[in-house]
């Protein structure tokens, strides 16, 4: 039978999962709010992020502090390159575009870095201090994962500061409301959402750092899957809503892993196939998720 | 003095024409009307002179800048403001961050001052300061539109259909907060259906048909029209 102690490693697990999707839903649905765009390229961020730390740590063995730095850095500038190069001159056209286009941004993203790196699965070892385990009661786990989760939970309050009280971020929130409405009260609606991919972009480059701490493994195709979970996240969350994103990755990291951890060994390999169902079962029952509102049509 | 001049623009939706060689002025102090019956192109108009409209040809000037070419935020910023039909608030947002974000490019200390001053004219609001607006009345919600345009510190105002969709009561209210806007010297370029209303408020009037300009003049005057007097009082 399953023990106290199982239970709180998988619920651990599960939170540590939970954490980094949460993170990349945010930056998703900050940009799903003003661009009603489904932007896929933000998993390339997660891969741009992973490697960006991966070159610098290990290739050049800089500090670990100056390589996370380089990686929030690198994410944040990709991402006012999609903006400006990929996006601004689609707005106001269909949406339809904006969203195919995301998906060859993705594509190109991916062989990029499939040339530059080969598509070879490279071992990611971070930092000795994040690699020590402790275990406390039976429950193991290692720095690495407490680090993900309060570093995740930081930057979550900080984000939730920043479209609260400060002016920018207040402007965030009523362009995300209307276009239309904010240019009438003098918001450069472009500088909005420019502000919106560089700080989406860099949170989910910091997130490829910790999924690659986390798994000990980065590949050329790691972002992809991370995207469209993210994807998934916001939907369970309800869609356009930022607590709904960040809620919506702490419960799809949490069923995700406990379907794993408590079904038979037999459908570990269908994790994938599970956070599917559940998308199909939200969307057929509760379209709006968690906390979502009907959209204005 | 004009303050602002639209010379002969052409404003198009699609292929479907709006706006057909409209030239109108604004002077400096005055309010000013444009009336016309629905589908005229009166809120077309406005939205051109804000800059959500871009007119195909023809000019604009701003205190004699050509604007034609700015977007709207950066008109704003030139002190044109505009309080849109059906309010367009932002709903989601407190009472209090609407307003805020009617300053929203300004860099001075004097948002906190001009915020009293809103609360003073509007003191429903300041009630209502931390409410989400979308929840509150259609009045309530037009007063907040007005509070954030003039947290603007436009030097012209422009108003789409004030009175739209709002109880008498609340239209008079309305306009009596208008006469004060008037008083605290901001120009108001006032778009209406409600010909009466206008008529009382307005220095000078346009009279718009079907994209075009029809008629102008002081509004005894435009009301002494027969054709005027039939379409919009009923004869």
């Amino acid at each position: 039978m399953f023990t106290g102690t199982y239970v709180a490693q998988q619920l651990l697990n599960g939170v540590v999962l939970g954490s980094m999707y949460a993170l990349l839903a945010l930056g998703m649905t900050v940009v799903y709010g003003i661009l009603r765009l489904i932007n896929f390229a933000h998993g390339a961020l997660v891969t741009v992020g992973a490697f960006t730390f991966f070159g610098i740590f290990v290739a050049l063995g800089w500090p670990f502090s100056l390589a996370l730095a380089a990686a929030l850095l690198v994410g944040g500038v990709m991402g006012l390159l999609l903006d400006l190069v990929g996006y601004r001159k689609l707005r106001g056209g269909p949406e339809v575009s904006l969203l195919i286009t995301s998906l060859g941004i993705y594509i190109l993203l991916e062989n990029f870095i499939k040339l530059l790196a080969t598509p070879q699965p490279y071992a990611f070892r971070p930092p000795a201090f994040l690699t020590q385990l402790h275990n406390v009661s039976g429950v193991a786990f290692r720095t690495v994962d407490i680090f993900i989760v309060i570093v995740s939970v930081l930057i979550m309050v900080a984000f939730a500061v920043f479209v609260k009280r400060t002016k920018l971020g207040i402007a965030m929130r009523a362009t995300a409301e209307s276009v239309e409405a904010a240019q009438l009260v003098g918001i450069n609606v472009n500088h909005v959402v420019a502000v919106a991919f560089v700080l989406g972009s860099a949170v989910a480059a910091v997130t490829g750092f910790m999924w690659g701490a986390k798994y000990g493994q980065i590949a050329y195709d790691m972002g992809f899957m991370a995207g469209v979970k993210a994807f998934v996240a916001i939907v369970i969350g309800g869609i356009g809503s930022i607590p709904g994103a960040m809620i919506g990755g702490f419960v799809l990291g949490l069923v995700e892993t406990l379907a794993v951890g408590f079904l038979p060994p037999g459908f570990a390999e269908y994790r994938d196939a599970i956070v599917f169902t559940l998308l199909i079962l939200v969307l057929l029952f509760k379209p709006t998720g968690i906390m979502g509102r009907k959209e204005a049509v | 003095m004009p303050l602002l001049e639209v010379e002969r623009i052409h404003v198009y939706y699609g292929v479907i024409p709006a706006l057909m060689d409209l030239s109108l002025t604004v002077d400096e102090g005055r309010v000013v009307a444009l009336v016309g019956a629905n589908g005229a192109g009166k809120s077309t108009t406005l939205k051109a002179i804000a800059g959500v409209l871009r007119p195909r040809s023809g000019r604009i000037l701003f205190r004699d800048r050509d604007i034609t070419r700015l977007g709207a935020d950066r008109r704003v910023r030139m002190g044109i403001a505009l309080v849109p039909e059906g309010r367009q608030i932002f709903s989601t947002l407190s009472v209090r961050e609407n307003l805020l974000l009617g300053a929203y490019h300004r860099r001075d200390q004097e948002v906190k001052k001009d915020l009293e001053w809103i609360y003073s004219l509007f003191p429903i609001l300041r009630e209502r300061m931390h409410q989400v607006a979308g929840t509150m009345s259609g009045g309530e919600q037009q007063m907040l539109a007005f509070g954030r345009a003039l947290m603007a510190r436009p030097k012209l105002l422009l108003l789409d259909e004030p009175s739209l969709g709002l109880a008498p009561l609340v239209v008079r209210e309305i306009y009596q907060v208008i006469e004060r806007i008037r008083d605290a010297s901001i120009t108001i370029f006032l778009v209406e259906q409600n010909v009466n209303m206008a008529m009382h408020v307005a220095n000078y009037m346009y009279v718009m048909e079907a994209g075009r300009l029809k008629m102008e003049g002081v509004p005894q005057e435009v009301m002494r029209d027969e054709d005027i007097k039939r379409a919009y009082l009923g004869g």
